[in-house]
């Protein structure tokens, strides 16, 4: 490839300006400020463009902005494999975006150069070509300044750093070792490994629980009708217990039954002859009460011993015989005669007989005083004066009115009262008819006479009874309550006699009726005694009896309510039992803790199972890392080694052919390591290009350069644009290396700009 | 009118696939179960008559003593509804047995069991490899009947243990196909007469069971009208963010935070996709605690890949450049792998430690 020719539009100082390359070498002379550089980087710029302008920063674009402000741009024609093309350019004053590019291939458009022209026809991006086949005046006065070596290390490196690839495999390196140690079981692999054989062994764990678990619910399921059965036979137990208790209830109540039943047979056994009747202990009690009744009768037949006295006393003075009632009035009647004359005698007057006889006790109307009536008045009275003096509180008027009538009638029955008392006679009032004196004499004496003959016969009278006063009327009225008296007592002598008589004979029925029944039923006690005896046995029998049945009731409905059949022979013991029961429920207890605690462990099996999937997956991954380390690592060795094997070797051979041609002073004896450094063997020691000259360090770096171009580009080498780089060799060195670009001009086009005519070739 | 729900794959005693916490995945096994017992009160109070289970009771045929005395004494405490419970694939003898409640009635292999409500019929049986083929030729349903047919197994084209051929059941006066073992409520037309319905569980497990779960509620006069009622305590969302473009893992879980609108209560998966210039080794980790008080529970995939501009490095004659071609041209590794091996070499390269 070769450059043909260059027109610029408008480039930094160049305006319009055209230039013709040779083939072979072209040489530029020109003084400083000429304008070598804008050349140079006016062709860079054309296959490689410029960088953006951004802020203040000086960079090519701003720095070659043209000075007119004109057209900023121009083109290059080349010829490569033959073809002729050419490549247009007009930039923008800031943006790449905005600049204008145009390549055209034998005068016609293409687009086979692509956006980078250069990248296309050399295979390197700017910067390489920079470090390669672009060498400018700068870049070899820096290389002069910093070593030409570290230029071309940088250029294969592509970063800063010396021992940049060391570093790298060290970085990988130490995380492929992160991942897994060479030796020894360090890193995450083995780590992650244990962990897996930790969760694998969990997983066994857990999966023979799991296995167990069938067995544990076959285990809980035998002990949970193991259990239920037992709790059937203590159910069946307790109820034996249960039916055993209840027949010893029914068995105390029967118990109770029979000792009544005993207690009514002890009872009956007390009458051989039977529990006396309900007719005969009524009997007996009817015979009892009538004999007191008989027996209070015959004690109240008998007279007192006042009445009886009485009678004596009578009896003695009657023991002559008694008065008739006749005698007795024939008396009265007499006394009455005998009061009469005495009167008409004493009054010695004519006596118109004419008695009247007055009230007399027993002989006379009397009429009697009876206060019962006022008695009752007065109570009245007082009432209605009480009642007037209660109501004066609820009303004053009807109060006084009672009052006043209460007050009135008490007054007046106070009086009538007193009248009533005065007006009643108290002895008898005799009343007599004056006579005349003759008569009255005649009839005195008779009078007399027959009075005396009246005493005497009525003395005689009351003689009989040894009544000896002289008061006749006196002695009448005596004798006549006497004979009154004598009559009643003997009347009722003889009805108590006959009462006693008829009495007694009932009260020996009774007592024969009473003897009868009790040794009817072989008692001898009192009587009364007997009766209250069969009357309480007998009622202790009804009790007895209705108590057995009640017993017997009681017995028999306790029997049916709780269903009392069959005793049951053979009762379990509920303890032995129930200790039995607690003991598999405490089990079952136990076993179903168990197995919940089993299913708890269990629920985390699907969850181990994902920990250590997701192990086995992050193993993978750990172990893919590592791989892809390990590969990168491997990769980086590779790269290292093809660089070298590339590049150092064949530009080793050349560089030492080309240094030959140039400084032999350089030696054959070098070493150039993948970093295309080059060490020079001094004395058995290999040294750095540091001890070198100026110049020979500028002829070590065009030889390199020439070398790495030559390997670059076997196929078609580019131009090589040199931009004053030899400033810095003498003479003889000028000449060795005008020499030698003579000689590669051959094949290579050399674009070479100087400022010294010492410099030219 | 007779209300009947259609349930299945209730899953007690699952393990949670969603890779919780220890305590968060107790949690949700006791959410699994009183989801189900929300579930029965729901049952009580709408009146329903029957509980379909179709399938799946259990999450093992040897289901722990907890969970089957859990499920019988949840039974029994509603004496009033029939649980008709068709065992799946999941369930084995154990689960039905011991001293099941009255009212959980079952249906056999051996031949189609029926439950009678009224008109009503509920059939069903459970698919084995023997009865696989020759079920669907005993199948005889009156058509005077509103029928309702209970299966757990896989719907498809071919008959087999484990499936159902769709094809074969209809005309056969099927008027609701109540179906378990699919985690997910589907529904379709059986027939002219009938539908088909997959209930879904009653709980999502895991990230590949997202979506509304609950149960079908089957409401019966003159025909089947059935409704699917959501259910679930929790929702399980899976999204996928594609953070190509971001610049670091803080836009990252910024962008993540953006797409992620679930409720505090939602169990959520992010799904990372894109190119990222940046490392991304540990950038789910960091993106889930970042994101931690979002929801119940997140989980984040980082399926991102390492962008690496190969062209870059073309022509980049450094070590670098030769590494990076290197890395590209060898055959023994996928592109993930070159991806991961160049920027593990690349940042070792530039000084940073490798993880």
């Amino acid at each position: 490839m070769k450059l043909l020719s260059l027109h610029i539009e408008n480039f930094g100082k160049f305006q319009n300006f055209d230039f013709n390359f040779n083939d072979g070498i072209t040489c530029v002379f020109g003084e400083n400020g000429f304008g070598k550089t804008t050349v140079a980087a006016f062709i860079k710029s054309i296959f490689y463009g410029l960088p953006d302008q951004r802020g203040d920063k000086f960079n090519e674009r701003k720095r070659y902005y043209p000075f007119n402000c004109g057209k900023f741009g121009g083109y290059v024609r080349f010829e490569k494999d033959g073809e002729e093309y050419r490549v247009e350019r007009v930039f923008d004053k800031k943006s790449s975006a905005r600049d204008e590019m145009k390549a055209y291939r034998n005068g016609a458009p293409t687009d086979e150069l692509g956006a980078v022209p250069g990248v296309t026809l050399f295979g390197l991006d700017e910067n390489s070509f920079i470090r390669t086949i672009f060498i400018n005046s700068d870049d070899v006065e820096v290389s002069a300044a910093s070593g030409i070596s570290a230029k071309l290390n940088n250029y294969l490196d592509g970063t800063d750093g010396e021992n940049n690839f060391e570093t790298a495999l060290n970085k990988l390196d130490k995380a492929r070792k992160n991942y897994k140690a060479d030796r020894g079981g360090g890193g995450k692999i083995s780590e992650q490994n244990y962990k897996i054989t930790a969760l694998r062994s969990e997983l066994e764990n857990l999966q023979s629980v799991y296995d167990g678990l069938p067995a544990q619910y076959a285990a809980f399921k035998r002990l949970s009708d193991e259990t239920a059965l037992l709790e059937e036979r203590a159910e069946r137990a307790r109820a034996s217990a249960l039916s055993a208790q209840q027949w010893d209830v029914y068995d105390g109540f029967c118990a109770d039954a029979d000792a009544e039943a005993a207690k009514l047979k002890n009872l009956e056994g007390k009458y051989p002859s039977g529990i006396p009747s309900e007719e005969d202990t009524e009997t007996l009690g009817e015979l009892l009460q009538k004999k007191s009744e008989y027996e209070n009768r015959l004690k109240s037949a008998v007279m007192s011993e006042e009445s009886c006295a009485r009678l004596t006393c009578l009896r003695d003075k009657f023991s002559i015989g008694a008065p008739s009632l006749e005698e007795i009035e024939q008396a009265g009647e007499n006394i009455k005669k005998l009061v009469a004359l005495e009167a008409e005698i004493q009054a010695g007057a004519r006596i118109k007989e004419k008695t009247v006889l007055a009230e007399n006790a027993g002989l006379t109307d009397v009429k009697a005083f009876k206060p019962l009536p006022f008695i009752i008045t007065a109570v009245v009275a007082f009432l209605t004066v009480a009642g007037g003096i209660a109501s004066v509180f609820f009303n004053i008027v009807a109060g006084i009115s009672l009052i006043s009538v209460g007050a009135v009638t008490l007054i007046g029955d106070g009086f009538l009262y007193l009248l009533k008392k005065i007006e009643k006679p108290q002895n008898p009032v005799y009343t007599a008819e004056l006579i005349s004196d003759a008569e009255s004499e005649a009839l005195t004496a008779n009078k007399v006479s027959e009075r005396d003959k009246l005493s005497f016969e009525l003395k005689a009278f009351f003689d009989r009874f040894g009544i000896s006063e002289t008061d006749f009327h006196e002695s009448y009225l005596n004798l006549k309550d006497d004979l009154r008296k004598y009559s009643e007592l003997c009347a009722e002598e003889e009805k108590r006699n006959k009462e006693e008589k008829e009495v007694s004979a009932n009260l020996n029925a009774c007592i024969e009726g009473v003897k009868e029944i009790c040794e009817k039923y072989g008692v001898l006690n009192e009587p009364y005694l007997v009766y209250r005896t069969f009357e309480r046995d007998r009622e202790e029998r009804e009790r007895l009896i209705k108590s057995l049945a009640a017993l017997k009731e009681r017995a028999e409905k306790y029997r049916e309510e709780k269903k009392l059949t069959v005793r049951e022979e053979f009762c379990e013991d509920l303890k032995e039992i129930a200790e039995e029961l607690k003991a598999k429920r405490e089990a079952l207890i136990s076993l179903n803790r168990q197995i919940f605690t089993d299913e708890a462990e269990v629920e985390k099996l699907s969850e181990k199972q994902t920990a250590l999937n997701d192990a086995l997956e992050y193993l993978k991954i750990l172990k893919d890392r590592h791989r892809i380390i390990e590969a990168a690592e491997r990769e980086l060795e590779n790269a290292e080694q093809k660089l070298k094997d590339r590049y150092v070797a064949p530009v080793k051979d050349k560089f030492l052919e080309y240094a030959a041609q140039t400084e032999e002073s350089l030696g054959k004896d070098i070493s150039m390591d993948k970093s295309f450094r080059v060490r020079f063997d001094r004395r058995g020691e290999l040294r750095e290009d540091g001890h070198l000259s100026a110049g020979q360090r500028s002829v070590y770096a065009l030889c390199l350069r020439f070398a790495l171009t030559d390997k670059m580009f076997e196929k078609e080498s580019p131009f090589i644009i040199m931009d004053d780089p030899f400033v810095n060799l003498d003479d003889e060195h000028m000449k060795k290396v005008a020499k030698l670009i003579k000689q590669l001009s051959q094949d290579k086009q050399f674009i070479y700009f100087y400022c010294h005519e010492s410099r030219k070739i | 009118m007779i209300k009947i729900i259609h349930c299945a794959d209730i899953h007690l005693g699952s393990k949670l696939e969603a890779k919780l916490p220890h305590e968060k995945t107790l949690e949700r096994r006791k959410e699994v179960r009183a989801t189900f017992s929300r579930m029965l009160e729901y049952a009580a109070k709408e009146g329903v008559r029957a509980v379909i289970i179709a399938g799946d009771a259990f999450d093992s045929d040897r289901p722990l003593k907890k969970d089957k005395e859990f499920f019988y004494d949840a039974v029994k405490a509603y004496p009033q509804i029939d649980f008709l419970y068709l065992r799946g694939n999941h369930d084995g003898d154990e689960t039905s047995g011991g001293n099941p409640p009255e009212n959980l009635k079952l249906f056999g292999a051996d031949k189609w069991t029926s439950y009678f409500y009224g008109n009503v019929t509920v059939s069903a049986l459970e698919i084995t490899a023997c009865n696989a083929i020759s079920m669907y030729s005993t199948l005889s349903l009156n058509p005077d009947c509103i029928n309702i047919i209970a299966l757990h197994g896989q719907t498809g084209e071919k008959a087999g243990a484990g499936k159902i051929k769709l094809s074969s059941l209809r005309n056969k006066n099927i008027d609701y196909l109540a179906l378990g073992h699919i985690h997910s409520y589907s529904e379709g037309k059986l027939d002219e007469r009938g539908r088909w319905a997959y209930s879904g569980c009653l709980e999502g497990r895991g990230f590949d069971e997202t979506g509304e779960k609950g149960f079908v509620l089957l409401e019966i006069e003159d025909g089947v009208k059935s409704t699917f009622v959501p259910f679930a305590y929790r929702n399980i969302a899976e999204i996928t963010v594609d953070i190509t473009d971001t610049a670091n893992d803080f836009e990252a879980f910024c962008r993540i935070r953006e797409a992620a609108l679930c409720s505090e209560k939602d169990l959520l998966r992010v799904n990372l996709k894109g190119e990222i210039s940046y490392d991304n080794e540990t950038l789910a980790a960091d993106a889930e605690k970042f994101l931690i008080n979002r929801c119940y529970f997140i989980s984040v995939k980082n399926n991102t890949v390492r962008k690496i501009n190969a062209e870059d490095y073309e022509h980049d004659l450094s070590l670098k450049g030769e590494f990076i071609r290197g890395v590209i041209a060898n055959e023994e590794y996928n592109d993930d792998e070159k991806r991961r091996i160049i920027s593990a070499g690349l940042k070792a390269l530039s000084g940073g430690e490798v993880e």
